[in-house]
């Protein structure tokens, strides 16, 4: 192949740019402990224990991201008892690939975080599509 | 069109939808440790499309090759985190290495690099559309995913040269007249 050594200097470059970049995020981040949600309210962090929460039972149906409705049960808790439901806008959810959902304060009701395996997950039954989907919640900012 | 570049456009097509299915869990591994929501397997995915372009030489056939997997990635289910806005995921890339490949043919310059440098755009394009229309990552982390979508689509644009340049040596193409020497 001709301009092989300039395509593998090219893809070393781009390697060495990516794992720059990768270093410097990685160092940058909030960490968290797994059980542990990042909660971020009134300009004050705090860590938010999953195996304090109390957690209630709850059922509903949800769409997959393949459009297919799914009945869903477990244990979490209502996005409003860790949020309140007022003196705010909405709530971004965050997980640990740095995926995020919007919650808005008229949908928290509708909202829970389903608690399994020390991990939180963020399901809106209101909603059509899979897109609030939030897996492995790490971060909750109430703004 | 020939119907041996037809064939060959379909079997890209089919190649490039499911081996990124193949590659997934593979490429997670190194998207959960860099805390990212993918970037790497399409990368895989577009090489087959970028392959089938420079063998065929066809005009828009990755564009084409893009809209065929997105109508059966809706029938198959296989939409991922884009959803019904899947299509777009995977016609862009498409458009982009047609923009690199099919639709600068005759022009100076190594059909491999330009195989390399569309791999890479399409790459990103994918990358881009994706956050832009589900992930919204913030700065950070959309650079990190961005420039491992480039570095992917960099190694995968390498093979694509590679498997080109072992395709063309076949007499499988040899009438091609759209391949370039």
């Amino acid at each position: 192949m001709k301009h092989k050594k300039t395509l593998l200097a090219a893809i070393l470059i781009l390697g060495l740019v990516t794992m720059l970049f990768a270093v410097f995020y990685l160092n940058k981040r909030e960490k968290t402990e797994a059980g542990e949600v990042l909660m971020v309210q009134d300009g004050k962090s705090r860590k938010l224990r999953l195996d304090q929460l109390e957690l209630s039972a709850f059922s509903g149906t949800i769409f997959n991201r393949k459009g297919e409705q799914k009945t869903v049960s477990g244990e979490g808790v209502r996005l409003s008892d860790v949020t309140g439901t007022s003196g705010f806008s909405e709530v971004i959810l965050t997980s640990d690939d740095a995926y995020n959902a919007v919650v808005k304060v008229e949908e928290v009701d509708q909202a829970w975080l389903w608690i399994e395996n020390g991990e939180a997950r963020l399901l809106v039954f209101s909603d059509q599509n899979a897109r609030r989907d939030v897996k492995h919640v790490v971060r909750i900012e109430v703004k | 069109m020939k119907l041996q570049n037809t064939i060959f456009l379909a079997l890209c097509c089919t190649l490039g939808l499911f081996t990124k299915k193949l590659i997934g869990p593979f490429s997670n591994v190194i998207t959960d440790a860099l805390h990212i929501p993918g970037g790497i397997s399409t990368a895989f995915s577009l090489m087959f499309l970028v392959v089938a372009a420079g063998i065929t030489g066809q005009k828009w056939s990755a564009t084409l090759m893009g809209a065929v997997q997105s109508v059966l990635a809706l029938a198959f289910g296989m939409v991922g985190s884009m959803g019904i806005l899947a299509p777009i995921g995977y016609i862009l890339p498409g458009v982009a290495i047609d923009l690199m490949v099919t639709l600068r043919r005759g022009r100076k310059g190594d059909l491999t690099v330009r195989l390399f440098f569309a791999n890479v755009l399409a790459s990103m394009i994918a990358a881009l559309s994706a956050d832009l229309l589900v992930f919204h990552l913030p700065g950070l982390a959309l650079t990190v995913y961005l420039s491992v979508a480039a570095t992917s689509g960099g190694i995968c644009g390498y093979l694509a040269g590679i498997l080109y340049g072992r395709l063309r040596a076949t007499n499988l193409f040899q009438d091609n007249k759209e391949m370039e020497e």
